[in-house]
């Protein structure tokens, strides 16, 4: 069981964004999907976490199609890590991390003590709990997106889907985040699906990476067997030598020349 | 102004609220102590004192305070919304709306001058309606939703131009209505817009945290289980409610729309759980002390409360604005 | 040796100084016309010019009156706009732009060749098949130069005419832009136009009989009584009241009321006035002037709002039936020969035992 996408046309108005795409995800795995700029990866997202309806096909979350399940219980099934969001100026972390309580809260919109536990697990698990006051806009970029994955954590989800998280990040930002997104899979088995622009963080992160060109996808599985020269040179056009990391267990390359 | 919590402001907004109430209550062309004003609704019924108080005082009162609430709470809604903090009434065409039909009324059927504060009411809730419908395509972005109110705005202002073109003998009763003001208010403009506060103030404590999602994206806040398109449209359906039974009742007040929420922002933060609150007492407590203001400072003689308000309001807000330093309202970070 | 920023600070008053100059010596000339022509109305000399007697009509002499100067081909005056004028006798294309001037500029001898677009106008008698050149507000210039007019007549008070007079001079075309609010301006005009117009028989009976009827209605007033009035000009949001710098309002002060809309601190023409003061107060006859129909059905609906709204209900003038309405013919828009009429009207209603 799990998340699974069949034969997706997903479009903006006359433009096609994505062709053909399906996917299959399982529980508890990390997947990741790569291509270059424009090769439709966050449109598949976001078809994928229910944002974008699709021209054709469907996507089916442990067999049921997601358009017949409402809003608020998709919530609570899938949380979703945009690529852009706002906040005002002056929202403090727990504010921020309460949201993710909204579609289990009832009409009256209090949170209770259940709401306020998962709140504080949350806290703990994102590192995150001596900064429940701190301002959000005081927080340097890596604890941001812990806080906004905390507020996701709250929605008691199976599956946590992000959209480029990492982007704009220095590095060692991006590795607070992508360690957390592991640990995260460790214990509480939550199934993770990101969008990434970093190949190798990608080969070293997923159990299954996607890639996407021109709207579809030209291969997938193990990073093993995905990020090879190959692969390098004829969808993100660079001549590269790749490498076992052995402490990872996963390939990395080093790039020698554009094609 | 951090220092204090938001608790505690919200008490002292409460308390000025209640005080200004008072003040409006106790001042006005007839001057009376406050001893001598509850004496004469106790015992002296009868007198034209007693008019004086219950059925000009009073229900004017009552008016300022629901106008206040209505239009500042309105302006709140609308910059969540569109997550623009130019945001008011006007924006959503409501202001547009209401004088074109009060236009419409008063110089081409001036005969039918009562129907202008239910024809101003419908004016403005079709105004929104219009602009929705031009700015929807396959859904609302909150820019398009702006421009389509800015494109409707200058058409129907257009359209104002040109009646008091074509009847330029039948002006002077309009001036009133555009200008805005509380003078000549009765028991039956509270009847008006009173319904329109309560269930506007009693919705808006359950939401706060819907408009406070809002503000996070669409993506964010659909990812959270709201419908954003439906969550929209009952937002500005709302603001327009409250504001249209604002604008009908006392004709077009801008002030406080666009610049009350500023103010409660700066006191109390854009949390909406606090800011609704916080902005509709700041709204409410205002206007009741402008309009007093508005109608004693050349007493018997009354100005228009929007001129007190620009005058004594904008100032405020500006050395607010320079207190703080930085902007505020909503702003896109990338994360 | 100042300093350059010395020197800028003083360049700086010294232009400062100079444009106050400049602004109070506009204002002070602006406040000399005004002089001229107050509600008071100084009537200057009766001025007998050389007897002329010519066979057997008895071509009365012109009397110079109100301000107005008349000689044998020019009446000379000055206008609403401060600047004296010279005007030549008999002009052979009138254009009058403002629309009440029309009806008094017909009846005091005068003819039209175009007028502004007005619906009352219209059905007068002697503008059918006149042209027009616009409605009020938004009058072609282009259009009266075009029709070569002799003599423009228009308004001082509306500005759109106002702006329209040194254009029209500057084209060589005379222009008399009048400034009427009291009755002593109707006077000054029926006298300026029968004079232009050479008709002292329209004088005679549009000015003088006028005066004695006003004034005998005036001579009547019990003087002993002076009831309190309150002048309203009803409109659907506010309630603005007028003092005695009105027209309306120099009628009641005729007939010796008091209006407590006069307070010394403020001067606009139309004031917003506090419900409270007026419930205070109290007055003993609120008057209404409208715009708007005179249809029986909306004025009874007016009076029925007055009376089912508890605030006003209270009124003495309302509880009384002293909540009068005025009609627009004589009250909204200028009484001009009618003017006995008018204070006919107010005296039997103010002082009914007096006025049967």
């Amino acid at each position: 069981m799990g998340l699974e996408a069949r034969e997706l046309k997903i479009g903006y108005g006359e433009k096609v964004a994505i062709k053909n795409a399906s996917l299959k995800i399982d529980y508890g795995e990390i997947v990741s999907i790569i291509g270059p700029n424009g090769s439709g990866k966050s449109t598949l997202i976001k078809a994928l976490s229910g944002y974008l309806k699709p021209k054709k096909g469907e996507v089916l979350l442990d067999g049921c199609n997601i358009k017949g399940i409402g809003g608020r219980d998709l919530a609570k099934k899938i949380a979703v890590l945009p690529q852009f969001k706002s906040s005002p100026d002056d929202i403090s972390v727990e504010t921020l991390v309460s949201y993710g309580r909204h579609p289990h809260l009832g009409f009256g919109k209090r949170l209770m003590k259940e709401d306020l536990d998962i709140m504080e697990w949350a806290l703990e698990k994102t590192g995150l709990i001596d900064f429940k006051d701190r301002n959000i806009l005081t927080l340097s970029g890596g604890e941001a997106q812990r806080a906004w994955i905390a507020m996701a954590l709250t929605q008691k989800a199976s599956i946590l889907m992000l959209d480029e998280p990492n982007t704009y990040l220095d590095i060692s930002y991006q590795m607070e985040v992508l360690e957390l997104v592991k640990d995260l899979n460790q214990s509480l088995d939550l199934t993770v699906v990101m969008v990434l622009h970093d190949l190798n963080q990608a080969a070293r992160y997923s159990d299954k990476i996607y890639v996407l060109m021109d709207g579809m996808i030209c291969k997938y599985g193990k990073p093993k067997n995905v990020i090879q020269s190959d692969l390098l040179r004829d969808v993100f056009r660079i001549e590269a030598d790749v490498f076992e990391d052995s402490v990872n267990s996963c390939p990395y390359f080093i790039p020698n020349k554009i094609v | 102004m951090k220092c204090l919590n938001k608790n505690s402001m919200l008490i002292i907004l409460i308390l000025i609220i209640i005080a200004s109430f008072f003040i409006s209550m106790g001042n006005g062309a007839v001057k009376m102590s406050p001893l001598k004003i509850i004496n004469t609704l106790l015992y002296e019924r009868d007198t034209s004192n007693f008019q004086i108080i219950w059925n000009v005082r009073l229900p004017r009162t009552i008016v300022a305070l629901l106008v206040g609430i209505n239009l500042s709470l309105a302006g709140a809604i609308l910059q969540g919304v569109m997550r623009n903090p130019l945001a008011s009434p006007s924006i959503i065409g409501v202001s547009a709306g209401a004088g074109l039909t009060a236009l419409i009324i008063l110089i081409i059927f001036p005969n039918y001058y009562f129907l202008v504060p239910i024809g101003a009411f419908i004016g403005a809730l079709l105004a929104t309606l219009l602009i929705y419908f031009l700015a929807w395509n396959a859904g609302i972005m909150p820019t398009r939703l702006i421009l389509a109110g800015v494109a409707v705005s200058s058409l129907f202002g257009a359209g104002n131009n040109a009646l008091m073109t074509f009847y330029p003998d039948r002006v002077s009763g309009v001036i009133s209505f555009m200008v805005g003001g509380l003078s000549a208010i009765n028991w039956q403009d509270v009847r008006m817009i009173g319904p329109y506060t309560l269930v506007g103030v009693f919705l808006l404590f359950f939401l706060p945290n819907e408009l406070n999602i809002l503000t996070l994206g669409d993506e964010v806040a659909k990812g959270l289980g709201i419908n954003v398109e439906i969550s929209r449209f009952r937002f500005i359906i709302l603001a327009s409610l409250l504001a249209g039974s604002a604008v009908s009742v006392v004709g077009l007040l801008g002030f406080v729309g666009l610049i009350v929420p500023h103010i409660a922002r700066i006191i109390i933060g854009s949390d909406y759980k606090y800011l609704i609150p916080g902005t509709l007492l700041m709204g409410g407590s205002m206007l009741m002390i402008f309009d007093t203001i508005a109608r004693t400072l050349f007493s018997p003689t009354e100005i228009p409360v929007g001129i007190i308000m620009s005058i004594l309001g904008a100032p405020f807000f500006l050395y607010l604005l320079r207190k703080r330093r930085g902007s505020h309202g909503t702003r896109s970070k990338r994360t | 040796m100042l300093s350059s920023k010395k020197k800028i600070k003083k360049s700086g008053l010294l232009i400062t100084l100079i444009l106050i100059t400049i602004l109070l010596g506009g204002c002070s000339k602006d406040l000399g016309s005004i002089n001229e022509k107050g509600p008071g109305g100084e009537e200057k000399e009766t001025l007998i010019e050389e007897e002329t007697l010519i066979e057997e009509e008895t071509l009365v002499e012109a009397e110079s009156a109100y301000g107005v100067e008349i000689t044998k081909d020019k009446v000379s005056f000055v206008d609403g706009s401060g600047k004296e004028v010279h005007i030549n006798k008999n002009p052979k294309r009138t254009i009058v732009l403002f629309a009440s001037y029309i009806d008094l500029w017909l009846r005091n001898g005068g003819d039209l060749i175009a007028m502004v677009e007005d619906k009352t106008a219209e059905s007068l008698p002697g503008t059918q098949g006149v042209e027009t050149v616009g409605k009020t507000g938004a009058i072609s210039l282009e259009k009266i130069i075009s029709l070569e007019p002799d003599l423009v007549i228009l308004s001082s008070n509306t500005s759109s005419q106002a702006e329209l007079i040194e254009s029209l001079r500057q084209n060589n075309i005379e222009v008399l832009a009048l400034d009427y609010t009291f009755k002593e301006d109707y006077y000054q005009t029926v006298r300026l136009f029968t004079a232009i117009n050479d008709r002292e028989d329209l004088y005679k009976e549009n000015a003088l009989l006028i005066i004695e009827g006003v004034e005998e209605i005036i001579n009547k007033v019990p003087k002993d009584i002076s009831p309190k009035v309150f002048i309203m000009f009803a409109s659907s949001k506010s309630i603005k009241s007028r003092g005695s710098g009105t027209t309306l309002g120099q009628m009641l002060k005729d007939l010796n009321t008091i209006n407590i809309a006069d307070i010394d601190n403020v001067t606009l023409e139309d004031k917003g006035f506090s419900m409270e003061a007026l419930i205070g107060e109290d007055p003993d006859f609120i008057f209404v002037q409208r715009m708007g129909s005179d249809n029986e059905a909306v004025l009874d609906r007016i009076k029925q709002d007055a009376q089912s709204n508890p605030a006003w209900a209270s009124l003495s003038a309302v509880k009384n039936d002293r909540y009068i309405l005025l009609p627009k013919d004589l009250y909204t828009y200028k009484a001009n020969h009618r003017y006995p009429e008018a204070y006919e009207e107010l005296a039997k209603i103010l002082y009914p035992n007096t006025f049967k």
